[in-house]
C-alpha cells in the first residue's frame, strides 16, 4: 500500500471510531423550499449568570468561568443591590432565560451564588468559599468551549431529601442541553460534585484518555448551603443549614477573641494584686535543726560541728 | 465583675469576694441566681421569652418540591451518574503515602508536636484524590454507555476547535511546566556533585593518610636496622624490588649507559677525589719526549748554563731576569718617573 492510500485508510478507521456528527449541508438547495425544522432540541434550558455589584476580581472571573463553560448560558449587567431580589425573575424572564445563577456580593468580601429554577420552582442559597479560577497555572487541563460534560456526584446526594433536591437543580442548571446548536461533539471534561464536611465541593477534569486519567481544568469553589426556598428567590423555606455561621459571625468572634486577651491580663493583675503577700515569708528556725554539711566542705568553725566518724 | 479591696490591712480571700458580689442586691445576675434559687417572690417577675433557633427540615415539602420541578429526560439529555469513587490505583496510593513521609520528614525537623493527621497539606492532597476518584468512576462508566449508544467520547488530539482556555494560556502554563522539570533536573545534578565531591574528598584523605602510614612505618624500620635491632634489611629490598619492577621495561642501551656514568662519577669524585696531574712512575713517564712548554734559551753571564738545558742547574734557568729577557746586568730602576 502507498503512503497515501494507507494515510486515508488511517483517516477513515479514526472516523470510523469516532465519527464526527454530519453538519454538511446539502450542496444544492432550492431558495423557495421551506427550512426544515431541526426538531432534535427539545431540552430547552437557558441559564441567566450573572452579579451584583461590589464584586472582587477573583469572584468576576470565577462567574466569568461559568459563563465559559456553560454554552446554554446568557450574561446581563449588574444589578443594583438596592432592588430587591424577585426582580431577577422579572430580568430573567425578559431574557427568555429559565434559570439563574446570581452571585451576591455583601461587603465585597463575602459572595453568596443563588441557583435558582425561575418559574415556580426552588431556589437555593450558597456561601462560596475557597474560589480558584481557571486561569490560575496550576490548572493545566483544556477543554472544547462548548462541549457536553459529565456531571459526577457522590452517593451522599442520595442519602437526604435537601440533597436530592439539590442535586436535581445542579443537573438541571449545570449540564449542557442535548443538540444544543452551540454544542460541540466531544465528551472530553467533568463536573465533579462531592459532599465533605456538609459542603459541596466543585471540580472539573479534562478527561485525557479512556482509562480515566484526568487534568484539572478548573474552575474549583466549595458551596456552603444556607437554605432552599420554595419559589425563585423567595417563598417558604423548605430546608435551612443548623451548622451555617454567618461570616459575621466569624469576624466578630475572632475579634472577640482577641479582646478576651485584655481582659484576661487586666482580671489575673487585679487578682495577684489581692493575693501578693505583704510582708516576705518569715522562716521558722526550727528548720535549720537537720540541716547538714558534707565534712569536706565545711569551713573553719564548722569542722568542729560536721564530723565524718571513721567506722 | 469583681470588686477591688482597697484596704491595705486586710488580706482579700476568695470567700470574701464572692460574698462582696452578692451583697450587690439589683445587678441582673445577681437576680438570676436569686431566681434560680427560688427567692424572688411572685409577680414582681416576668420570665423573658425563651429564644431557641429552630432549622426547617420539611422533608414532606421537599419531597413534593422535587416532584413538581424534576425533569423526566433519558439520561442521554443530562450525562449524571451518582457513583461511589473509584477504587485506588496502587500507584495513587504510593504517591499518598510518599506525599506523607515527605511531609513529615520535613514539618518534624522544626516542629517536634507535628502529626500527619492535623497538617493540612497532607489533608488537602488526600481530598484531591479522592475527588479524582470520583470523577474517574464516573468517566469509566459514562464512556461505556456512550459507546453502546455510538457517541464520540474522547477528543482526539488533532481535532482544532475553539478552546475554554486560550491558546496563549497553555503555553503560559506549559512554560512554567518546563522550568519546574528544568528546575527539579538542576538541583537533582548538584546534589549529585556535592555526593561525588564528599566521596572524592574522603577516597583523597584516605590515600594521602595511606601513604603518609606507610613512609612512617619505612623510617621507623630503617632507625630499627641503624640502631642494630633487626638484622635483616629485607623490607628495603623488598621495596627495591618493587621499584625496580615499578620501573618497567629499561633497554640495554640505557643500563649500560647509567652503568658507564656510574664508574665515571666515581673515578671523578670517589676517594676523596682525582688528584691533579698525577704522574706515575712508569715507562709511559721515562720515554715521554715531548717538549716542556714555555722552555726559551738562557741569555748572559750566567747564561752559560744554559747550554746543557738539562743539567742540574740547567732545570732552573727560568729564574727572575729570565723573563724579561737580558736585563741582568743593568737594572733600570725608574722609581716612578718616566722621561716623556
Amino acid at each position: 500500500m502507498g503512503k497515501r492510500k494507507r494515510e486515508r485508510a488511517e483517516a477513515k478507521k479514526a472516523e470510523e471510531v469516532n465519527p464526527l456528527p454530519p453538519v454538511v449541508p446539502p450542496l444544492v438547495r432550492d431558495s423557495e423550499e421551506p427550512v426544515k425544522k431541526k426538531r432534535k432540541w427539545t431540552n430547552k434550558q437557558r441559564v441567566l449568570v450573572f452579579a451584583s455589584r461590589g464584586m472582587s476580581f477573583r469572584n468576576r472571573h470565577l462567574m466569568e468561568d461559568l459563563r465559559t463553560l456553560m454554552p446554554h448560558s446568557k450574561s446581563e449587567s449588574k444589578k443594583e443591590n438596592k432592588d430587591n431580589l424577585r426582580v431577577i425573575n422579572e430580568i430573567a424572564d425578559m431574557k427568555n432565560c429559565n434559570k439563574c445563577i446570581y452571585f451576591e456580593n455583601r461587603k465585597k468580601k463575602d459572595l453568596y451564588m443563588w441557583v435558582a429554577n425561575v418559574k415556580g420552582g426552588p431556589s437555593i442559597k450558597f456561601h462560596v468559599l475557597n474560589a480558584h479560577t481557571m486561569k490560575e497555572l496550576k490548572m493545566t487541563g483544556n477543554c472544547l468551549k462548548a462541549s457536553r460534560p459529565l456531571l459526577s456526584f457522590d452517593t451522599a446526594f442520595d442519602s437526604h431529601p435537601h440533597w436530592a433536591l439539590m442535586k436535581e437543580l445542579l443537573v438541571q442548571t449545570f449540564s449542557t442541553p442535548n443538540q444544543l446548536p452551540k454544542s460541540q461533539p466531544f465528551h472530553d471534561h467533568v463536573f465533579c460534585f462531592s459532599i465533605l464536611d456538609n459542603k459541596i465541593w466543585f471540580r472539573n477534569y479534562e478527561v485525557l484518555d479512556t482509562d480515566g486519567k484526568l487534568s484539572e481544568i478548573g474552575p474549583r469553589f466549595v458551596l456552603n448551603p444556607i437554605k432552599v426556598f420554595d419559589g425563585s428567590f423567595g417563598g417558604e423555606t423548605l430546608w435551612d443549614n443548623p451548622q451555617f455561621v454567618t461570616p459575621n459571625t466569624i469576624r466578630s468572634l475572632k475579634k472577640k477573641q482577641e479582646s478576651f486577651k485584655y481582659t484576661d491580663k487586666v482580671r489575673q493583675k487585679e487578682e495577684f494584686k489581692k493575693r501578693k503577700p505583704k510582708e516576705p515569708f518569715r522562716g521558722d528556725p526550727t528548720n535549720d535543726i537537720f540541716q547538714t554539711k558534707a565534712p569536706e566542705e565545711a569551713v573553719n568553725e564548722e569542722k568542729q560541728i560536721f564530723i565524718r566518724k571513721k567506722v | 465583675m469583681v470588686a477591688i479591696a482597697d484596704s491595705d490591712s486586710e488580706e482579700m480571700e476568695f470567700s470574701d469576694i464572692v460574698e462582696m458580689e452578692e451583697a450587690e442586691e439589683d445587678s441582673d445576675e445577681e437576680l438570676q441566681r436569686k431566681f434560680e434559687r427560688g427567692e424572688l417572690k411572685p409577680g414582681l417577675y416576668r420570665e423573658a421569652e425563651k429564644v431557641v433557633k429552630e432549622h426547617k427540615n420539611n422533608v414532606s415539602g421537599l419531597k413534593s418540591k422535587l416532584e413538581q420541578f424534576r425533569l423526566e429526560l433519558p439520561w442521554i439529555e443530562r450525562l449524571d451518574f451518582t457513583l461511589e469513587a473509584a477504587p485506588i490505583a496502587p500507584e495513587l496510593n504510593a504517591e499518598i503515602i510518599e506525599h506523607g513521609q515527605t511531609r513529615e520528614k520535613r514539618m518534624r525537623s522544626q516542629n517536634k508536636y507535628f502529626t500527619l493527621e492535623d497538617d493540612p497539606v497532607h489533608n488537602d492532597f488526600v481530598r484531591e484524590m479522592s475527588f479524582y476518584r470520583q470523577a474517574q468512576s464516573t468517566v469509566l462508566e459514562g464512556y461505556k454507555k456512550l459507546e453502546e449508544l455510538n457517541l464520540p467520547t474522547v477528543r482526539p488530539s488533532d481535532y482544532f476547535a475553539e478552546m475554554a482556555k486560550s491558546d496563549e494560556h497553555m503555553q503560559k502554563v506549559r512554560k512554567r511546566l518546563m522550568q519546574k522539570q528544568v528546575g527539579q533536573q538542576i538541583s537533582e545534578r548538584v546534589k549529585k556533585i556535592r555526593e561525588i565531591k564528599k566521596y572524592g574528598k574522603k577516597v583523597q584523605i584516605e590515600v594521602e593518610q595511606q601513604k603518609h602510614k606507610e613512609k612512617r612505618e619505612m623510617l621507623e624500620k630503617i632507625k630499627k636496622f641503624r640502631k642494630g635491632k633487626t638484622d635483616s634489611i629485607d623490607f628495603l629490598e623488598g621495596g627495591r624490588s618493587l621499584r625496580d619492577g615499578a620501573g618497567g621495561n629499561r633497554s640495554k642501551k640505557d643500563l649500560k649507559k647509567a652503568a658507564f656514568k656510574r664508574t665515571f662519577k666515581d673515578k671523578k669524585y670517589g676517594f676523596g677525589g682525582k688528584k691533579r696531574n698525577i704522574k706515575r712512575n712508569n715507562i709511559k713517564d721515562t720515554k715521554d719526549e715531548r717538549p716542556l712548554p714555555n722552555m726559551r734559551k738562557p741569555r748572559g753571564g750566567k747564561g752559560g748554563r744554559g747550554g746543557n738545558k738539562k743539567g742540574p742547574m740547567g732545570a732552573n734557568v727560568r729564574g727572575k731576569g729570565g723573563k724579561r729577557g737580558g736585563t741582568r746586568g743593568m737594572v733600570n730602576k725608574n722609581k716612578g718617573r718616566s722621561r716623556k
